[in-house]
């Protein structure tokens, strides 16, 4: 046996023995590096300062700061679970979140502007927001917000049907009589203006206000910002709405006679229309967060639509008369409807679950949510706009404006505390403060865009489009793996195994009367083995019929099927 | 009344005079985007298909030779140096970077068997020929057509097959009837290794362990032998010929065999009943192997007129190189920066390829840098969905390779289901009786 010997040398002349480096332990290695100071030395508490306690991390943040976005980390007591495991478990949640606190009030810490509110004095009692008049507002903000609150009288031409470019900057009017006129609402900058001599229905700026698509009397059109008219979509035939889907440079348009076309507006080829069989699609809306259309029908129903499924994905019935306006807010999380009986109803469109009801007065039509979750309602001339709809704690209306016209479209501007308001007898733009976020992230969407990153970012909008075919309810679905398909083939497999053709065993009885010579008895034995087998294949391709679908080959002589690139999760 | 309402300056987002940049301004606050799942997806798939658009891995033809190129060496410490022999005893001295050939020498009468290159300075070379002849040549500082005649050359007594220089060192191998030992500038070897009647066809020096070789011989068995010992230390006898053999630079303890069944095998020196990877892709025998520097990946030369490159662990080939006009490949070669592959064929050329099919050659911006990292990523992270892998899978190959593939598969399918039948019949179930094709291709002999 060999001696034994300390294995570790830790001075600087470490030489390996001559008879070769011992196999050292996980333990000694693990020990040798700590005192080397490779290897991390696990968190020693700290005891030196008598309290037991860790001293806090500097952060540079102060108390307040932080209590803005704590959610009740703090509460949380790991050592009230029973296991070990979970404790720990527990602990780690409990820091996550902490850390979430942390980061988000540091971001915080960068922003640079602050979100606009309306209320009282310290000194005075509790004021009603909504008798606060647009003039009024419009005297106490500055000078440059006030020029934000202004009306387009165009009573000949209206009703007017209203869109906003996504970084908010310009606007779009269409009138019922043919009126239509690009403006760079902020410096009231006029792009174009001109009379299309044809009923407009309605309005929609393309990824750059540069593309304007047009519903017209009978076919679609597209605009450019100068008014040329560049296309005709003559496959969307009729159409009451237009939605634009960003990311998959898709014009949706709902028509009257029930038809919802999609067309690729990059390569301007029509993906697919189809009939829903549910009436006029005039109330339609698409979910920022994963492109579906919505829309309302006379029945009281939501539906919901893919580009992919000529069946509604989701029906939902949501009001017990028709539906008149449909919003959704940009997380895809809130749903805003409301219907003819007076109601407007908040769903967490998630779930398809109504989270609340509120009663509204008569004439009640259009709906938008705007960033900050404020709901703004169309009702008759008026327009009511709600705050903290959503989590039902909302009891009078926010700010109501009186637009002098039956109000047909509303659109609550993006990064502004602006509601644009299409009405019969113009536009009006109307100050609703808190609405909008006040902070933007340019490298998303650009108010102060220039033309050279506009260019670029339409290119790099047109790299990263998105194939039709990924719509789904949830846009992660790519992401994951089809657990139940792969049990669910599985079982499937297993199910043949048992159907083996099994081996036949019969032995004719020996009949002492019958003179039949040896073969024919064997020829006998076997059409009485064969005709069971026959039997028992006979049945075991059914089964596989039914698992793997009939005979693959002759099926792909058939119809070559195309694959879908979500198939794969499909159950 | 309190009242406020977003009012930005336009200053703190607009750059002041146009000569300045665009101003940014974030908010780290918003939240993720509900699409950057799919539009991730749609860049891995945009990225998988521009790698396959410039997919275009020729460099350059070396042509000269007069007769097929029976081998290709490396030079160790000069990267853009390379030697070649073709069959009609020439060998040729290449400058990679100016594509051009900067010595010939009339080195044998028939093939150039074997060249090998001096480990420890790099300064001489040793050729053995079907003549029965080994030469040994010097090799100048700057190289310009310099070299005529050998600084030595030795008449053997049988024909040396093969000769690899051991590691960091002058001395050499070379093999044939036995396994001989040299020193430079020795009339004799130093030491020879009997080792039966069969001929050895090829032998190659560890590149790392200094002493150890390994080798094949024509009753198709594989050896290991140290040079410090008198015997061979390991031999397992394969079903078909090994052709070839190169170690792992990194590993040194593996090597890969190119053998006559159409495969590669990977072995473990320390285990050698069987290979411990197979490699698979050819349609015809493999002639030539060669690891790269890093050892992750090597090249292999096939009769049937292609090269495949193949991760030193994965069964299947990640590309396929071809053209039309090149014939049954001899020599491979695996450039010093492992950059390049290089080609040797029957109908006289020497071909350079990338490495990577759709690597951009020359210096790369710093945009360039990122924006090829990015999508290498992406292609990494998103290759188990079905179109990207479809995409990054699918080669086109010449129409003999594709239905001799397909033959091939027939084939191997046919004699899976008889083994099956057979074991059945031999009342062993299927779990007995699987063999896998690494074990397959083994006799079963194992000495050691």
């Amino acid at each position: 046996m060999a001696p034994k010997t300390e294995k570790i040398n830790l001075s600087a002349t470490d030489v390996t023995p001559a008879s070769g480096a011992e196999k050292m332990s996980w333990k000694d290695y693990k020990k040798m590096k700590q005192k080397i100071g490779k290897f991390p030395k696990k968190k020693q508490e700290f005891k030196q300062n008598g309290k037991g306690k860790p001293e806090e991390k500097f952060t540079g943040l102060t108390k307040q700061q932080k209590l803005r976005h704590d959610t009740g980390a703090k509460t949380i007591d790991p050592s009230s679970m029973r296991s070990k495991l979970q404790q720990e478990k527990m602990k780690l949640t409990k820091e996550k979140f902490e850390k979430r606190i942390e980061l988000t009030a540091k971001a915080e810490k960068r922003l640079v502007e602050d979100t606009g509110f309306l209320g009282a004095d310290d000194g005075e009692d509790n004021m009603l927001t909504y008798s606060v008049r647009q003039k009024e507002i419009q005297q106490n903000v500055d000078l440059a917000a006030a020029t934000k609150h202004f009306e387009l009288k165009l009573p000949k031409f209206g009703p007017y049907h209203i869109d906003y470019t996504d970084n908010g900057r310009h606007l779009v009017i269409g009138g019922r009589k043919g009126h239509l006129a690009s403006i760079d609402w902020q410096t009231k900058h006029l792009h174009c203006e001109q009379n299309v001599m044809e009923k407009v229905s309605d309005v929609k700026f393309l990824h750059t206000e540069n593309f304007i698509a047009v519903a017209q009397k009978h076919y679609t059109y597209i605009y450019d910002n100068l008014g040329t008219e560049l296309h005709c979509l003559k496959n969307m035939y009729d159409v009451a709405r237009l939605e634009f889907l960003p990311h998959h440079f898709l014009l949706a348009g709902g028509s009257r006679n029930s038809f919802l076309t999609y067309v690729d507006v990059s390569v301007g080829k029509e993906v697919i229309s189809f009939a829903t069989k549910s009436g006029n699609l005039d109330v339609l809306c698409q979910n920022p967060a994963n492109a579906i259309i919505h829309t309302g029908h006379t029945n009281g129903t939501v539906q919901l639509w893919s580009p992919n499924s000529k069946e509604p994905l989701v029906k939902i019935l949501t009001h017990l008369s028709a539906v008149k306006g449909i919003a959704i807010d940009e997380q895809g999380t809130y749903m805003a409807t409301t219907g003819l009986d007076r109601k407007c109803r908040i769903w967490d469109v998630r779930m398809f679950r109504q989270l609340h009801s509120y009663s509204l007065p008569f004439g009640v039509a259009n709906v938008a949510i705007s960033q900050k979750l404020h709901v703004a309602c169309a009702v008759g001339n008026y327009v009511q706009v709600f705050q903290n709809m959503h989590n039902g704690s909302c009891i009078e209306p926010y700010l109501v404006h009186n637009c002098g016209g039956l109000v047909t479209d509303l659109k609550f501007v993006p990064w502004e505390d602006v509601l644009g308001i299409g009405h019969a007898s113009g536009f009006t733009s109307m100050l609703v403060p808190g609405a909008g976020d006040p902070n933007v992230d340019t490298l998303r969407s650009n108010p102060y865009e220039t033309k050279n990153q506009r260019k670029e970012r339409e290119i790099k909008q047109l790299l990263d489009k998105i194939q039709p075919e990924l719509i789904t309810l949830n846009p992660d679905d790519i992401n994951k793996v089809n657990e139940g398909l792969l049990e669910l083939e599985e079982e499937e497999r297993k199910k043949i195994l048992y159907i083996r053709p099994v081996k036949v065993e019969y032995t004719p009885r020996h009949k002492m009367r019958s003179k039949k010579s040896g073969w024919q008895m064997e020829a006998r034995k076997n059409m009485v083995k064969d005709k069971i087998r026959i039997e028992r294949n006979i049945e075991k391709h059914q089964v596989e019929n039914e698992v793997f679908g009939e005979n693959q080959e002759d099926q792909e002589k058939k119809e070559p099927k195309k694959k879908h690139i979500l198939d794969r999760l499909k159950l | 009344m309190k009242i406020k309402v977003i009012s930005r300056n336009p200053n703190t987002y607009q750059r002041e005079t146009v000569d300045q940049r665009n101003k940014i301004v974030r908010n780290f606050n918003t939240p993720a985007d509900p699409f950057r799942a799919q539009t991730e997806y749609t860049r891995a798939l945009n990225a998988t298909k521009l790698e396959r658009v410039f997919a275009k891995p020729f460099v350059a033809s070396l042509d000269g030779h007069v007769d097929g190129v029976q081998v290709l060496a490396k030079h160790p410490s000069r990267p853009s140096t390379i030697l070649s022999g073709s069959r009609d005893g020439q060998v040729k001295l290449w400058n990679l970077p100016s594509r051009s050939c900067i010595a010939t020498l009339d080195a044998h009468r028939g093939l150039v068997n074997d060249i090998s290159v001096d480990n420890s300075d790099g300064n001489s070379f040793v050729t053995v020929g079907q003549d029965s002849q080994l030469k040994y040549w010097k090799i100048p500082s700057t190289i310009d057509n310099n070299i005529t005649t050998p600084a030595h050359s030795i008449a053997l007594e049988g024909i040396a097959y093969g000769v690899s220089h051991l590691s960091y060192s002058s001395d050499f191998v070379t093999c044939g009837e036995d396994i001989s030992v040299w020193k430079a500038f020795r009339e004799t070897p130093l030491r020879s290794y009997n080792l039966g009647t069969d001929t050895i066809h090829t032998c190659r020096a560890n590149p790392v362990e200094e002493n150890v070789i390994v080798g094949a011989k024509s009753d198709r068995s594989i050896f290991v032998l140290d040079t410090r010992q008198d015997v061979p230390l390991k031999k397992v006898t394969m079903k078909l010929r090994p052709n070839k053999i190169s170690w792992n630079p990194i590993e040194a303890y593996s090597f890969t065999v190119a053998s006559e069944d159409y495969s590669l095998y990977t072995f473990d020196m320390r285990f050698m009943e069987h290979p411990i990877q197979s490699h698979q892709g050819f349609t015809s025998a493999v002639l030539d192997v060669d690891y790269s520097p890093t050892g992750q990946e090597f090249v292999a030369a096939g009769y049937d007129r292609s090269i495949r490159l193949f991760k030193s662990r994965e069964m299947t080939s990640r590309d396929i190189y071809y053209t039309k006009r090149m014939q049954s490949v001899l020599s491979v070669l695996w450039s010093a920066d492992s950059k390049f592959v290089m080609s040797g064929s029957n109908e006289m050329n020497i071909r350079v390829w990338k490495a990577n099919a759709a690597e951009k050659l020359g210096p790369l911006t710093k945009r360039e840098k990122q924006a090829f990292a990015y999508n290498s990523k992406l292609r990494e992270t998103y290759k188990n969905h079905p179109e990207v892998r479809r995409i990054a899978n699918h080669r086109n190959v010449p129409k003999h390779i594709f239905s001799a593939a397909r033959e091939h598969r027939v084939i191997r399918d046919a004699r899976t289901r008889r083994d099956l039948r057979r074991a059945k019949a031999a009342g062993l179930n299927e779990e007995e009786s699987y063999l896998p094709a690494t074990q397959k291709s083994m006799l079963g002999d194992a000495e050691s």
